[in-house]
């Protein structure tokens, strides 16, 4: 949209409302009695002060105007959010004019899972001045929640009328699924596969001798065998590599109470796991994720927890990912939901959420 | 500042203003003004040093109530006025409210109470004093709005207004000063633009004001000397052509034209309608020659009378009037007397004969007349056989032979006109005017006497003649066959007394207000606005005969041709706004470039640069701001180095955010000059 468009459409769509106060239909029905009067008798007295009570419409409109025009709002989110865990957001109000001070302003904000609420009143804010506005929300379900406009509310200068400046900060938060610890959950997050394997460097235990190269460091030559065999033979070590643990989650079924459970659980396991240190791979029905080891990765994982739904069919990449992973390092985690198990599954540890 | 000490000390203002203005309507008792002005001081003491009311709530409220009930009393038992009545329950239930312990919604029904103290003042006088208040009140209601609501809403947020630091600002004051500019220049266009549908015939027909003794159908001798005595304002004349005038002017009210030795009053009370023909109601013939034509604008006080006074010769009569009516005396008259303030304009032409028509045999009649008087006719005229020689031989003999004096008339027993002529010898114009008609009529030329006013003082601001009751006269119209009718005035002229140049022009000045105010608020019609909104599709009529050819529809032919067709319109409409919308965007650009981090950086620069000039350290022409660092630096001020450095940042390294770095500046700076 160009400069131009974008200036008139703003005329035209100025994001304001305005509501009249109790004082307001009182002074707006003593203004129209006093003009009716006025009309009546023709006295020009009358006209006069039916003239000033017009006005004054006109300056309070005006001045509300003058008040909220400018002032800048931003709003502070968390950049993550968990169902039913209270989360701080902050608005902040500045007014960036060099010579205006405003008066009287409310601020209030709201979203669609939260209703709208006065957070603070501003006697006064001065050139160049900002406050913030800080207050917990929360958010009850996981997945999509929006935050509306907030509003800057004066009924400046004369109380006769209350104006609302709409800010346009609509924001979206994606929510994650809640917290659901039990003891089994940590008792089962807390565990480690360990797969000990070859590597040509040293580590914490000896895994056996070979033949010494070139490039071998000559303290770890193990001279009695060197003696014995005649050659120059050097301690090989064993270094504790750890694989990720791939889960899956069995989201088929429906939408519901159990669903959401099942959810939080297969969310609250994952990030136990990932808490405790433990690498871990997960899959669903409809995606894989790659081995889980930082919050880049499990945010990703979260997200895709946050918006997942019921899945109709018993088919996809995901499960042939874990299944394949798991078979090759003998060990996963099927986190089963409503159904049963699809009778593909390779051993593994199955746990009902 | 002490906001709540503003607060009440403003709010008590407004509660005054309204009070104010119900005293100078001078239509209240005084008990109630006093107990409400008594009770305004009491509140405001009790507000500044406690802030709490002298009455307890269940006492105000029980005397509310009472006040109530007083009300209703006079005015479906006694029949009061209403109006006067229900502006005394106003008064009292100020003064119980201002006694009252007061919240929130209190002062908020103070205010209402104030207003409607205006309003009534408003419905009880039209004087120029009510201006005044007016724009008191607006001044200062606004300002009291503003800070009872500031008041109620920091109130309601649990704060203290006293604590709320930059509450009570100039920065406020200046806001409202701005406000009431706007207010008072959208009350002016909204008084004048508003239609002025209103049904009274003389604007304010239903505000009487206090009318003055004025002229009627009849006329007891010494009943004008009665009206000489009052100073008020009669009148207010404006004549155009604006030249100086030769003479007196003779204001012509009401001829008489019959006396019965004491009384005149008029043979017939028979009058005819005048024919109006557009705006205007003609009297008479039309005139030929209208070069001649002189025009008044005559704003009436209320008098209680229904003439209209006029120029002798009268051809049209224009104004908010209904009904004009003429009778055979040639006096114009309203349907009914004024008892208000009216305004209308006249045409007269100063040929003579023009004031009514042929005489009938009232203009000859004689009351029981003293034989003197008629023997002294005789002998003044004496060797002329000629009646208009007659007439004048009889009003120079009576203007050098009579004192002119408005004590001592003769209103006792006898014929008080040969009392007048033959005995005390002295009288005022009354006994002039009546002692010539009736000679007049002793020698068989009919004659009548007329009421009115002559002259009036020449008000240089306004640029019309005040004429005030003072001016009340009484003069002779004599009727010659070959001239018609002719206005003789056989009373001597008098010196009226002046007062000092400094009082007089300051008398001048306030009239002059008050003109203006009865001119453009009180009487402002809707034939005013017509002007006005011709008037400005003229602007030669604002800006002189130089942009007489400058008119929208000279501009219209003067614009290309492309306007009037479909597509030039928009067109043009399209330009101005896009010309509008770049003249926005090029003040916004400005106002980004004055925040700008480059502007504020060398703002700070040059601040420093003024504070080192102080002390000595002036940066050379073509010196870089580096070298003249390292050149402080050696000088023993370390600090510009750094702050040389940050400007650079500032300026250069193309950040967006640089707070800290001028906040950082801010301190150097603060440093430098500690």
């Amino acid at each position: 949209m160009s400069t131009f468009t974008q200036t008139f459409s703003h005329y035209l769509n100025p994001r304001r409302r305005l509501h009249f106060t109790r004082e307001g239909w009182i002074f707006s029905a003593l203004t129209l009695s006093i003009g009716l009067v006025a009309v009546n008798t023709g006295h020009n007295l009358f006209y006069l002060v039916f003239a000033l009570l017009l006005s004054v419409v006109i300056v309070s409109g005006l001045l509300s105007e003058r008040v909220l025009r400018g002032i800048e709002v931003c709003r502070r989110l968390p950049p993550e959010i968990t169902a039913r865990v209270p989360f701080a957001v902050i608005l902040e109000v500045r007014n960036p004019h060099r010579r205006k001070i405003s008066y009287a302003l409310t601020v209030s904000d709201g979203g669609d899972f939260l209703p709208r609420r006065t957070l603070g009143y501003l006697s006064s804010l001065g050139l160049g001045e900002s406050r913030s506005f800080p207050y917990l929300a929360q958010v009850e379900t996981r997945g999509l929640h929006r935050f509306g406009p907030a509003h800057l509310v004066t009924r400046f200068p004369f109380g006769l009328f209350e104006k609302v400046r709409i800010i346009p900060l609509e924001a979206t938060l994606i929510a994650y699924p809640g917290l659901r610890e039990t003891s089994r959950l940590r008792a089962l997050a807390s565990g480690r596969d360990r797969i000990g394997t070859k590597k040509w460097r040293w580590g914490e235990e000896v895994l056996g001798l070979r033949p010494a190269l070139h490039e071998d460091d000559h303290r770890f030559i193990h001279w009695r065998t060197s003696a014995r065999t005649g050659q120059l033979m050097v301690k090989e070590f064993v270094e504790e590599v750890e694989y990720p643990r791939p889960i899956f989650f069995d989201n088929r079924g429906n939408e519901g109470e159990r669903f959401e459970q099942a959810v939080e659980t297969a969310a609250s396991l994952l990030r136990l796991m990932i808490n405790n240190g433990v690498a871990v791979t997960f899959a669903t029905w409809e995606g894989h994720f790659q081995p889980t080891a930082g919050s880049e990765e499990m945010i990703s994982a979260l997200r895709h927890l946050a918006l997942i739904s019921p899945s109709a069919k018993a088919i996809g990449d995901g499960f042939d990912s874990w299944r394949s992973r798991t078979m090759r390092e003998g060990g996963g985690i099927f986190l089963q939901g409503e159904l049963p198990p699809p009778p593909s599954l390779p051993q593994c540890e199955v746990v009902r959420v | 500042m002490n906001f709540y000490l503003v607060f009440f000390l403003s709010s008590y203002l407004l509660v005054f203003l309204g009070l104010a203005g119900l005293f100078l309507t001078e239509e209240l008792s005084s008990p109630y003004l006093l107990l409400a002005a008594a009770c305004l001081a009491l509140g405001a003491l009790g507000e500044t040093r406690t802030r709490k009311g002298f009455l307890p709530e269940i006492a105000a409220n029980i005397a509310m109530l009472a006040v109530f009930v007083l009300t209703l009393f006079p005015i479906f038992v006694l029949q009061a006025p209403p109006l006067q009545e229900l502006v005394h329950f106003l008064l009292a239930l100020q003064a119980v409210k201002l006694l009252a312990p007061k919240k929130g919604r209190d002062w908020l029904q103070l205010y209402l109470l104030s207003f409607f103290s205006l309003l009534a003042a408003a419905a009880l006088s039209v004087e120029v004093s009510f201006a005044a208040i007016f724009v008191c009140y607006l001044f200062a209601a606004p300002w009291v709005l503003v800070l009872f609501h500031l008041k109620t809403a920091t109130e309601s947020a649990g704060k203290i207004p006293d604590l709320e630091s930059r509450l009570l600002s100039w920065s406020l004051f200046r806001l409202v000063g701005g406000l009431n500019v706007i207010l008072l220049l959208l009350t002016l266009f909204f008084f004048v633009s508003f239609p002025r549908l209103g049904t009274g015939f003389f604007g304010n027909s239903w505000a009487t004001g206090s009318a003055v003794t004025g002229f009627s159908d009849h006329l007891a001798l010494g009943e004008v000397a009665e009206i000489q005595k009052n100073n008020a304002v009669a009148m207010r004349v404006s004549i155009e052509p604006r030249v100086p005038q030769r003479g007196e002017f003779y204001w012509r009210g009401v001829a008489l034209d019959f006396f019965d030795g004491r009384k005149w009053r008029k043979s017939s009370s028979d009058t005819t309608p005048l024919k109006r023909r557009g705006e205007s109601y003609l009297v008479g013939e039309p005139v030929s020659n209208t070069a001649l034509l002189v025009r008044q604008r005559i704003t009436l006080e209320p008098s209680g009378s229904a003439a209209f006074f006029t120029l002798s010769g009268p051809v049209a009569v224009s104004g908010r009037i209904p009904y004009v009516f003429q009778d055979s005396l040639g006096n114009l008259q309203s349907a009914f007397p004024l008892p208000f303030q009216i305004s209308y304009e006249v045409l007269s032409h100063p040929e003579a004969g023009r004031q009514g028509g042929i005489p009938t045999s009232n203009a000859l009649q004689l009351p029981a007349t003293d034989s003197r008087i008629i023997q002294l006719s005789h002998r003044v005229t004496d060797g002329t056989n000629d009646e208009v020689k007659k007439a004048r031989a009889l009003e120079r003999y009576l203007r050098e032979t009579y004192r002119y004096s408005l004590t001592d008339l003769p209103v006792g027993e006898g014929d008080p006109l040969a009392v007048f002529l033959f005995d005390i010898r002295q009288g005022n114009c009354e006994y002039f005017a009546s002692s010539l008609a009736v000679m007049l009529r002793s020698l068989g030329i009919p004659s009548r006497v007329v009421n009115g006013y002559l002259g009036g003082e020449w008000n240089p601001y306004g640029e019309y003649y005040l004429i005030r009751q003072s001016n009340a006269h009484s003069w002779v119209e004599a009727y010659f066959a070959d001239r018609g009718w002719v206005t003789l005035d056989p009373t001597p002229p008098v010196l009226r007394p002046s007062g000092s140049d400094l009082l007089s022009s300051f008398t001048h000045l306030v009239d002059f207000l008050r003109m203006r105010w009865y001119r453009h608020v009180i009487n402002f019609s809707f034939g005013d606005q017509y002007q006005i909104f011709t008037a400005i599709k003229r602007p030669d009529i604002w800006f002189g005969s130089g942009l007489r050819h400058f008119s929208l529809t000279e501009l219209r032919k003067w614009l290309p041709a492309f306007t009037s067709s479909w597509i030039g319109l928009p067109l043009l409409l399209g330009c101005l706004a896009l010309g509008w919308h770049w003249l926005k965007k090029i003040k916004s650009g400005k106002k980004a470039y004055a925040r700008n981090l480059t502007f504020q950086a060398t703002e700070r620069y040059q601040r420093l640069l003024a504070l080192l000039r102080k002390k000595n350290l002036i940066k050379k022409a073509g010196e870089t701001a580096d070298e003249f660092s390292r050149r402080a630096e050696g000088g023993g001020i370390g600090l510009v180095k750094e702050f040389t450095g940050l400007y650079q940042q500032a300026r250069f390294s193309g950040r967006r955010d640089f707070s800290d770095g001028l906040n950082k500046m801010d301190q150097i700076l603060l440093q430098l000059r500690q």
